[in-house]
């Protein structure tokens, strides 16, 4: 068997697969000459590896040191998921849809209009009292015998205070109201009745989401911000 | 950013050091490079595979980096002052003084050798990585690695009086 230097340091080096190192080896059992070869190829590695210093941590090293944690650690608060936005008022977004889903009802025939001017003065005094004061997830009676249910209350692009409720009667409706400078108004509302043959194919409402997004209402507000723009 | 990843940087720092040290042969340039690698390591952590050892990963960014900053001053025309080893703790007693002297041996040995091939002594001999590592930090076939690390041994042995 030829044995060439780099076999020969490859076996010192421990880069040899064992099958070809234990060849090697016998090989260079018997050869005295291949021996002293193999052995310049060892010392010498452990030469530099007994002589050159040993690597020595520098006070530079505790400053890099701190920069990586910092980072690590900025890394790790960016890691974290986005933190969870704000309770809405009202854990039960859509109790209309719940029940409508629950029941199996074909809710439908979606008639919904939205108001280009705000009607001032379709509330009744139990919405009125309602929106100024129900909290979200709360259901009150109202005069006609409906309940009305506040779904939740934003804060619309333009800063006024909206609330977003649901009455529940012959026919149900969604109505998103909000306060402008001359009193409540009547922003959105749509009303869905029962019909025949037909079945949403969600429990979601299209334009009332579309609205709201429209409108810079994408999130809810806190039962504590709610409480405070009840205050007011 | 896995923090097994910047605890493993942390650890390296002495080793890197001491490689920017051996190729740059300057204190203060091993400084810089040690600092560009560690920017470069934390900005490119993605690019780490944790299935190998992070030691080659940053062998090979900091000597990219030396390489770069050797263009550059050859364009800024600089020129290095001749690297000076710091001062060797030693203790007292004859062991020690000769324990010293055969380390300066080896170490002026390595000095003297061409940079190629104390570069790739220092990667495996010295750093432990294997062949195939240092073709990784080199960028070069494993081949070339085995034949420059033959020729170096060979250098290397000979200055020693090593037989």
């Amino acid at each position: 068997m030829q044995i060439d230097d780099q076999t020969l340091m490859a076996l010192a080096d421990g880069e040899l697969d064992a099958a070809t190192a234990a060849k090697v080896t016998a090989t260079v059992n018997a050869d005295p000459a291949l021996q002293a070869r193999l052995r310049m190829f060892t010392e010498t590695r452990t030469r530099l590896q007994a002589d050159i210093p040993a690597p020595q941590p520098t006070a530079k090293d505790a400053d890099l040191a701190a920069m990586i944690r910092a980072t690590q650690a900025a890394s790790d608060t960016a890691a974290k998921a986005p933190p969870p936005p704000a309770q809405p008022a009202n854990i039960n977004r859509r109790p209309l849809m719940a029940i409508a889903a629950a029941l199996a009802l074909a809710v439908v025939g979606l008639g919904w209009w939205q108001n280009g001017e705000p009607a001032q003065s379709g509330f009744g005094a139990g919405q009125l009292a309602a929106l100024e004061s129900l909290p979200s997830g709360q259901t009150q009676r109202l005069e006609d015998g409906r309940d009305l249910t506040m779904v939740a209350s934003y804060q619309n692009g333009d800063g006024e205070f909206c609330r977003e409720y649901e009455t529940f009667g012959e026919a149900a409706q969604i109505v998103v109201a909000c306060r402008g400078s001359d009193g409540w108004a009547e922003r959105f509302a749509v009303s869905i009745q029962e019909e025949v043959g037909y079945v949403p194919a969600t429990g979601e409402i299209a334009e009332l989401d579309q609205f709201l997004n429209q409108s810079g209402m994408g999130q809810p507000l806190s039962p504590e911000e709610e409480a405070a723009a009840l205050a007011e | 950013m896995d923090a097994a990843f910047s605890e493993g940087l942390i650890n390296l720092l002495p080793n890197l050091r001491r490689y920017a040290l051996s190729l740059a042969r300057r204190g203060d340039v091993a400084d810089d490079l040690v600092q560009i690698t560690v920017e470069r390591a934390l900005a490119n952590h993605a690019s780490y595979d944790p299935a190998n050892r992070l030691e080659p990963w940053l062998f090979r960014i900091l000597r990219n980096a030396f390489i770069d900053m050797t263009r550059r001053s050859k364009t800024a025309g600089t020129q290095l002052d001749v690297f000076e080893m710091p001062d060797i703790v030693a203790v007292d007693g004859e062991a020690a003084v000769e324990a010293r002297l055969m380390l300066q041996a080896t170490t002026e040995a390595m000095e003297t050798l061409p940079p190629e091939q104390r570069d790739i002594l220092h990667l495996i001999c010295i750093e432990d990585l294997s062949y195939a590592e240092a073709a990784e930090v080199l960028d070069i076939p494993k081949g070339t690695v085995m034949s420059r690390l033959s020729r170096a041994r060979l250098a290397l042995a000979e200055k020693l009086g090593i037989k």
